[in-house]
């Protein structure tokens, strides 16, 4: 019998702290993307709210929840849905709507990184070019961008503030250390208040 | 050069790619080889309002069609080349 393959750590897994912010790598959710495809886009809606209790969000740039499950607009008619590790997340979306969509495995094609600690936002922002003022983005807030070369999507996951940066994994050890060397550069006097 | 995205909001030029004319139609299959040679090789360069195809490559993924003024950069509308949302 041959050995199972298992995906190692494309990283190290213990967190890195400079001052107050941490940069850690999240636990490897189940991550799925969603394709709806154009004829059954209602029916796509519809079966989402009825299996799942949560909606596919409409509106560009935002994300639901719904215990476990969390789901991000990821494009036109495009989400990317990730839960914990053992959810049978694709089975879950297969059986709630597998006629109208094109599920696809991304869990071992992401790797999700979390910032977080006060300025957060500001060691963020000298990476990513969107605005991250909280007018502009919040929680919950979802963005399809780049971070320095790297293409992301960020989320803010909480007021502390953290983020997520979500990346493909054969660029996470880039970002890493992009995102530590903005952390280890500090932060501004300016944006300090 | 800023693009506003019709789904992602107003975005730097360095997330998107250029395609070309927005104008160019590809022609019949039996028409003359005098259509292919313009449709495949030949492409006006207007000083002004142009249509062309930008690719949001590191956002949303979308076709857009901008009007832009070659002379200046100004942009006049954008739109998505499937023809949905506005901007
Ligand atoms: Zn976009």
């Amino acid at each position: 019998m041959p050995d199972i393959l298992s995906p190692c750590s494309p990283i190290s897994t213990e967190p890195c702290r400079v001052g107050g912010l941490t940069l850690a790598l999240a636990p490897p959710d189940e991550t799925v993307s969603i394709g709806g495809f154009r004829n059954s886009l209602p029916a796509l809606h519809e079966a989402a709210l009825q299996a799942l209790g949560a909606s596919l969000p409409q509106t560009p740039g935002t994300a639901t929840r719904a215990q476990d499950l969390s789901i991000l607009w990821a494009g036109p008619n495009q989400w990317l849905a990730s839960a914990p590790s053992g959810s049978g997340l694709m089975e879950k979306l297969q059986a709630a709507f597998g006629a109208h969509a094109a599920l696809t495995d991304q869990t071992d094609s992401r790797v999700t990184l979390t910032l977080s600690g006060p300025y957060a936002h500001v060691i963020a922002a000298k990476l990513v070019p969107i605005d991250l003022h909280p007018r502009c983005f919040g929680l919950s807030s979802v963005a399809l961008t780049l971070a320095g070369h790297i293409p992301v999507i960020v989320v803010q996951r909480d007021l502390e503030p953290s983020y997520n940066f979500i990346v493909f994994r054969s660029l996470v050890r880039s970002l890493h250390h992009d995102i530590l060397a903005a952390m280890q550069g500090g932060i501004p006097k300016s944006e300090q208040n | 050069m800023r693009i506003h995205c019709p789904y992602c909001g107003t975005r730097g030029v360095e997330e998107f790619t250029y395609l070309g004319d927005a104008t160019v139609r590809r022609p019949d299959p039996d028409a003359p080889e005098a259509a292919w040679v313009d449709y495949v090789y030949l492409r006006d360069n207007p000083a002004g309002p142009h249509p062309e195809y930008w690719y949001h490559a590191a956002g949303c993924h979308g076709w857009l069609v901008v009007v832009r003024d070659t002379r200046t950069h100004e942009i006049f509308s954008v739109r998505t080349a499937s023809g949905g949302a506005e901007a």
